[in-house]
């Protein structure tokens, strides 16, 4: 039987499995090495597919164990053959990175934040800096639409450098460690940034986001995910933000 | 997108969890630790689709858009324009120099799309069975 590897936690936090219930699957094991666990399921079959049940099966294991004790997350699709590789090719030369990493996520929870532009806020924006567009607004014609909508977009992608920095400035003094921002894929999305914030200053974190979230609104709407299992941070050096 | 939006003093919504499949999937599927000999799972084709679905989203179709979001934010014009916008839209795809283009770029929209959607049935289309239990734990 494969396992399917979820993540690595302290050996001295394994009893946390036991009270573990993900709703129809089965109850995640552990595999041991000195003080670190791997945490598994037994799947069968070589091959792991990537359906919506695989994905959120662990996804729902992490958030779970991460509810409980400090996890570093292994990334979706790691099938090992049984417990002996596993120790033998991971848990054992990776030992002394992954007792670095635990130490530094503990007492941490990673923070999403997300922001979205208001769509009438924003192009009201665009269009305040932007005459050429502000005359074009309304405008007949294919060619016409098309340069109107190309310059709002640009109008928008010029603001988004600016809302990330406002936002990195706000919170990143309230941080331990800032993941570089995600590219933004759809034209409405302002920044996806995630923070690892200690349990001392997550409070002080939360003020300052209802502060930032006063400055941007009405054109920016934010939204906090978390705490979620710290994927951006599970490297043993995470790039930090200065 | 709700009136509060615009006038709540604070705009932050909280979700204490990860949220939707779709919120996390980049993340599970690029982020965390690996164990390079025993990555057991096409990430590539994962990658893949996602980019060929936002190829039909960008370009043309973001563009047009705006142009109909910006113009639409004028109230009182919405109605009459509304007709006029697409008589409009119809006779310059049909009629003016941009056709070529437009073709070229109908072409690749409908490959990727086609070639995006075996993918998705490669992918999710292991999830029949297992569907039953993953509607009970969403119920619990």
């Amino acid at each position: 039987m494969n396992l399917m590897v979820h993540g690595v936690i302290e050996a001295s936090s394994v009893e946390v499995l036991a009270s573990m219930n993900v709703p129809g699957t089965t109850p995640p094991e552990s595999v041991m090495h000195e003080d670190v666990a791997a945490v598994v399921t037994a799947t069968p079959g070589a091959e792991l597919f990537p359906t919506r049940a695989n994905l959120l099966h662990h996804t729902r294991v992490l958030e779970a164990l991460g509810a409980r004790t400090t996890v570093v997350p292994m990334r979706f699709g790691v099938l090992v053959p049984d417990a002996e590789a596993l120790v033998r090719e991971y848990l054992a030369p990776a030992h002394h990175g992954l007792v670095g990493t635990l130490e530094r996520l503990r007492d941490h929870v990673e923070l999403r934040l997300r922001g979205r532009y208001h769509e009438p806020a924003v192009i009201e924006a665009v269009l305040a800096a932007d005459p050429r567009a502000a005359r074009l607004r309304g405008r007949d014609g294919f060619e016409a639409k098309m340069e109107l909508g190309e310059r709002i977009v640009a109008g928008i992608e010029h603001r988004r450098d600016q809302d990330i920095d406002r936002a990195l400035r706000a919170l990143a003094p309230h941080a331990s460690e800032v993941a570089a921002p995600t590219a933004v894929t759809e034209p409405l999305d302002a920044f996806l940034i995630s923070f690892l914030v200690s349990d001392g200053a997550r409070a002080a974190f939360e003020h300052r986001l209802d502060r930032l979230g006063e400055e941007l609104a009405p054109v920016v709407a934010l939204e906090l995910a978390g705490p979620v299992p710290p994927f951006s941070f599970a490297a043993e050096q995470a790039a930090a933000w200065a | 997108m709700s009136a509060t939006m615009t006038h709540a003093p604070s705009t932050v919504t909280r979700r204490p969890q990860s949220g939707s499949l779709a919120e996390v999937i980049d993340i599970i599927l690029d982020k965390g630790l690996v164990i390079d000999a025993y990555v057991r799972v096409s990430l590539v084709g994962i990658e893949l689709l996602t980019i060929d679905i936002r190829v039909v989203v960008a370009s043309v179709d973001t563009y047009l858009h705006f142009a109909e979001a910006t113009n639409r934010l004028d109230l009182r014009a919405q109605a009459e324009d509304y007709d006029a916008d697409l008589q409009d839209l119809i006779g310059g795809m049909a009629g003016s120099k941009t056709e070529g283009a437009m073709d070229a770029a109908g072409d690749k929209a409908s490959g990727a799309l086609e070639s995006g959607k075996d993918k998705i049935k490669a992918v999710f289309g292991q999830d029949d069975e297992e569907s039953e239990s993953e509607e009970q734990e969403a119920e619990a």
